[in-house]
């Protein structure tokens, strides 16, 4: 495959690609935040409503704000790993493939990725314990295991480190061009 | 980050990664053992199961391997992302046997997430064939992890591609140089 013939199949591919990840990026949005609005504010009765809440709860404002921004934080920290990926196939599609501002784009995908997983990991442990908060006896801090989280995790790690080789390699790659 | 705080997370990595990797199949089989083949044959579990209905085995066989393909994949998803970061560890350097690994991590990923997908989407319909009423049609059921899976795994693995032709590219030009 000639040099010319690879730029514009990378090109086209970072292109379908960015395009299903820009789609994923407005439905994830607007399902997550429409789903915890809808629990904490527009539909107040979800939450009275849960099957582990006891009957007749009260839930005050305070809890559901507080309840609304720590699963905005994981949100937001997912739109970042998307905003991420975008920008390091933007860089793909303008054909900086082998070089330092790739490589550091994949770290910050991987890294990211890693980071809102441990967040949404951590936030799930609370999880039963704020909804039922509430309740004469709330429930305690449980550990949701959820194997869709922790694959996206490993391959989050998988492309940090990865980008980490790949820093080393055009950082070599830069200093023997120099030497020649 | 410098090297010893990259080594430092390869080491942590690696090691969340061998717990998952044992977790992860043995959840599964005690998981869907007691949905198949150990707990009640009538799935009563589930509340769209109708009461009393008996499941016969070869439907619950039928369930039980409608999910072994997701888990087959996700397993060699972990064992090569374990290789992968073994190899940071060692200081390997950027080559072909480093990309297929990663191609390897982030294509089975892809894979466990796409039959993944597919499985929850007939999940319904097998559980509820028996169901003299409700029977549930199959439904497209899309999950937002699953389809972060499926997206990462799959430009996880073109990224792999695009670096190995990127490398290739560059050796011609240098021996033509």
């Amino acid at each position: 495959m000639s040099a010319q013939k690879f730029k514009s199949r990378v090109r086209v591919g970072a292109i379908v690609l960015g395009l299903a990840i820009f789609v994923e990026l407005i439905r994830y949005t607007i399902t997550s935040f429409q789903r915890a609005l809808r629990f904490c504010f527009w539909e107040p009765e979800r939450w009275n409503a849960h099957w582990l809440v006891d009957e007749g709860t009260v839930i005050e404002t305070g809890l559901r704000i507080g309840y609304f921004t720590i699963w905005a934080v994981v949100i937001l920290a997912s739109i970042l790993v998307f905003l991420a990926a975008l920008k390091l196939l933007y860089h793909f599609s303008k054909g900086e493939i082998f070089g330092p501002e790739a490589a550091r784009w994949i770290m910050w995908v991987g890294g990211l990725l890693v980071l809102a997983l441990a967040i949404d990991t951590v936030f799930m442990f609370a999880d039963v314990r704020i909804i039922t908060s509430q309740n004469e006896t709330p429930l305690p801090l449980a550990f949701v295991y959820d194997p869709s989280d922790l694959k996206a995790m490993c391959l989050g790690a998988v492309l940090f480190l990865f980008g980490s080789i790949l820093r080393e390699a055009t950082r070599i790659d830069a200093e023997n061009r120099e030497f020649v | 980050m410098n090297r010893s705080s990259i080594s430092i997370f390869a080491w942590l990595a690696l090691g969340g990664m061998a717990v998952f990797a044992i977790y992860y199949p043995y959840k599964f089989v005690t998981g869907l053992a007691s949905i198949d083949f150990t707990g009640p044959t009538t799935w009563q579990m589930f509340y769209i199961v109708e009461d009393g209905i008996q499941v016969p085995l070869s439907a619950r066989i039928g369930h039980f391997l409608a999910w072994v393909p997701t888990a087959l994949a996700t397993q060699v998803s972990i064992v090569a992302s374990m290789l992968m970061v073994w190899r940071v560890i060692q200081q390997s350097y950027l080559h072909n046997g480093t990309i297929k690994i990663l191609q390897w991590a982030g294509g089975a990923a892809a894979v466990a997430a796409f039959t993944a997908l597919v499985a929850a989407s007939l999940e319904a319909w097998m559980l509820t064939r028996f169901n003299t009423d409700n029977q549930f049609p199959v439904q497209l059921r899309i999950e937002s992890g699953e389809m972060g899976v499926l997206l990462a795994g799959i430009g996880v693995f073109m990224l792999g591609w695009v670096i190995r032709i990127a490398l290739d590219l560059d050796g011609e030009n240098r021996e033509i140089v």
